[in-house]
């Protein structure tokens, strides 16, 4: 029987011969419960399909695209796809998140993941449907821009499509590009954009019209209805500032715990900020509020503003960006950073990865390690700035290095450039500096795709509790968060309705049980985000990963704070250690980071 | 009393959840794609259409069409003129 949740279906498409199959799944549905969804059948299929050779950017690699069993339905934030590969950036598990609605479509088609490999002779683009796939020709769409790209795709296809493209920077192989959709939506962490651009895939455009299954759609609408109201009532100052803000509103938090990543990342507070933050996005470029799939929220700030002397609009800067465009470049303009997001969604770059180069390269210009192939070593200067970005962009000049991220840029250049990298396992840091941070460097050092804080933001747990304590209570508090929050990719719904605005986490089991008909409760469901962060971790030992990895980036370790509140504080790497060992204990993994077989054995991984 | 729906399209964040809930409570499915409305995700500004099948949700018993009352943006407004 088919439950709800659940299409049962993957599609697997291979692009050497142009050739689509449907993989009926229903005979294995246990094996397939077990990974919830989302990132955990992404985990699943890549732990199956690759090895510990496989080249992310050869045709052997896939790429999966993965919803979850809440994806498509009446839930707020519920259109998400979890692309799930190895990164060509980091050459470990990857799995990057994206909202829009575009999940939703891969549902509508009658599929739970797409599971993408080989590579096309010529360009190609992708149209996924209720009757299977098309590919079509895509030579007239090489070499432009992301939005450009959307808008011609959906008028060629004259129908509902949600369109995934990639820029420039897709095709010229940048290993952290990106995969835009809905006009700014971006899947941006890790180098999903590069996966496509090596396959030849300029754009996927997905158009489904049938029912999603769902087993008491009464109920869902019902629980729906009752979280909405929560989150009207419960808090209404804190859902009227997120609804406004978004997550920009995080710019004056983090300037005031001191972590926002200030020239590349030496301090954490920005002398600027106040030009850069929620109020001032409001007073001088938001113009509207935009939202994902079903989501009252709309965290998403369209804005204009102007490059090259013409007037452009951009979904952002929304915090991420803010930090790593912004105070992580010293630039405290915000008409500039809107334009540097522009231009890297245009061209499909990260903007987190972005920035993190950016800052790189400077600084190391500005201790007089590389040259910047004649740009000023200046923070803040945007002439400097957007120059890079095209050259990354197009591997033209200095580019054809940065285009590589910062821990194989600091290897070709030697010379001392290595403790200048803010990377965990070759991913760029993400929005939070951490020398006063000690969870928060464990969240980094421990995400299982490297420096990103989707898996733990246990910075906020952490300055309103023991700042520097370290204590068994934070590491649990740790892993607890990287179970609820990753518990969210899997399920293919946002987790900002809980996170951001307090919606208790206790609606996701309710939501689950009345999509699936399964009576699984909220400890079953951690149990099963707990089995996906264990087999991405098996995955990453398969690929060489071991405690080695688990570091912050050593600026973390050597170099104290040179400002702000916390001004000559940093980690120190015994305490380090003794959380790194406390986690792994907690974890059942050994002192070596890798799971025990006791441990995977009570998990039903082997 | 004619009722009918005013539509402010810039202020529509593209979110859907008029489509999602229209498809939902009128016809029983989560299918967006059977709603009576349809948000066409232009840019920068959305396009919102209703389809002749919509009646207001004349048939279901509410105060108000089901795609204005989960509209948090006021992109949809109910108008009663006459």
């Amino acid at each position: 029987m088919q439950l709800g949740g659940y299409t049962d279906r993957n599609l697997l498409i291979d692009i050497s011969n142009k050739s689509f199959k449907t993989i009926d799944w229903l005979k294995q549905k246990n094996d397939w419960l077990k990974f919830v969804g989302g990132r955990g059948f992404g985990a699943k299929i890549i732990w199956e399909s690759t090895n510990a050779d496989t080249d992310p950017l050869s045709p052997d690699s896939i790429i999966t695209l993965n919803t979850g069993p809440l994806t498509g339905l009446p839930i707020p934030g519920a259109g998400r796809i979890s692309m799930c590969a190895i990164s060509p950036l980091t050459g470990i598990w990857a799995d990057s998140s994206v909202g829009g609605a575009a999940g939703a479509e891969i549902k509508q088609c009658g599929y739970d993941s797409v599971i993408i490999k080989g590579r096309n002779k010529h360009p190609i683009y992708l149209h996924i449907h209720d009757e299977g796939v098309d590919f079509e020709n895509a030579k007239h769409l090489w070499g432009k821009g992301s939005f450009e790209t959307e808008t011609i795709i959906k008028d060629e296809l004259n129908n509902d499509a949600r369109v995934l493209t990639i820029g420039p920077a897709g095709e010229n192989l940048v290993l952290f590009a990106c995969i835009t959709t809905d006009y700014g939506r971006q899947a941006g962490r890790t180098g999903m954009g590069t996966i496509l651009g090596s396959k030849n895939i300029k754009a996927i455009a997905i158009n489904g019209t049938k029912d999603i299954p769902v087993t008491d759609l009464k109920k869902v609408v019902e629980i729906t209805d009752e979280a909405i109201e929560f989150l009207l009532k419960n808090d209404p100052e804190r859902y009227n500032i997120f609804t406004r803000h978004g997550t920009t509103m995080s710019l004056d938090w983090a300037q005031e715990v001191a972590c926002l990543p200030t020239r590349n990342f030496q301090e954490n507070v920005f002398e600027q900020s106040e030009n850069i933050n929620a109020e001032s996005m409001e007073e001088k470029i938001k113009i509207a509020d935009r939202g994902c799939y079903c989501c009252p929220l709309a965290c998403g700030k369209l804005t204009k503003t102007k490059v090259n002397g013409e007037q452009v609009y951009v979904e952002g800067p929304e915090y991420e960006t803010l930090a790593l465009l912004g105070s992580n470049l010293g630039l405290g303009n915000l008409e500039a950073i809107a334009a540097a997001n522009y231009l890297c969604d245009y061209y499909g770059l990260d903007t987190i990865s972005t920035g993190g180069v950016i800052g790189f390269a400077i600084e190391c210009a500005q201790r007089g390690l590389i040259s910047l192939d004649g740009l000023k070593a200046e923070w803040g200067n945007t002439e400097t700035i957007f120059n890079l970005i095209e050259k990354i962009s197009y591997r033209k000049g200095l580019g054809k290095i940065l285009a590589h991220g910062v821990k194989k840029a600091a290897e070709t250049f030697g010379n001392g450039c290595q403790s200048l990298t803010m990377h965990v396992k070759g991913l760029e840091q993400s929005g939070y500096e951490t020398r006063s941070l000690p969870g928060m460097s464990l969240a980094y050092g421990t995400s299982d795709m490297g420096a990103h804080h989707s898996r733990s933001t246990i910075v906020g747990w952490e300055t309103r509790t023991d700042r520097f304590g370290i204590t068994k209570e934070k590491v649990e508090t740790q892993i607890l968060l990287q179970h609820q929050r990753s518990l969210f990719d899997a399920l293919g719904t946002c987790r900002f309705q809980w996170c951001e605005c307090k919606l208790p986490f206790e609606f996701y089991p309710r939501y689950y049980v009345a999509t699936t008909g399964i009576d699984a409760d909220q400890d079953e469901l951690l149990l099963g985000s707990e089995r996906i962060f264990n087999l991405t971790r098996m995955i990453n030992i398969r690929r060489g990963v071991s405690r080695k990895d688990d570091y912050p980036p050593e600026r973390v370790f050597k170099e104290p704070l040179p400002s702000g509140s916390y001004k000559g504080k940093k980690m120190e790497r015994e305490d380090y250690d003794r959380l790194l060992e406390m986690y792994y204990e907690l974890r059942g993994w050994d002192k070596n980071g890798i799971p025990t077989k006791e441990k995977l054995a009570a998990l039903g991984l082997r | 009393m004619q009722r009918r729906i005013g539509i402010n399209a810039s202020k529509c964040s593209t979110c859907r959840i008029c489509e999602i809930f229209c498809a939902a409570v009128n016809t029983g499915t989560a299918n967006p794609k059977k709603a009576h409305i349809r948000v066409v995700n232009m840019f920068p500004t959305p396009k919102i259409e209703f389809l002749e099948s919509c009646n207001l949700c004349e048939s279901l018993d509410v105060e108000i069409p089901i795609c204005v009352k989960y509209c948090n943006r006021n992109a949809l407004v109910l108008k009663e003129e006459g």
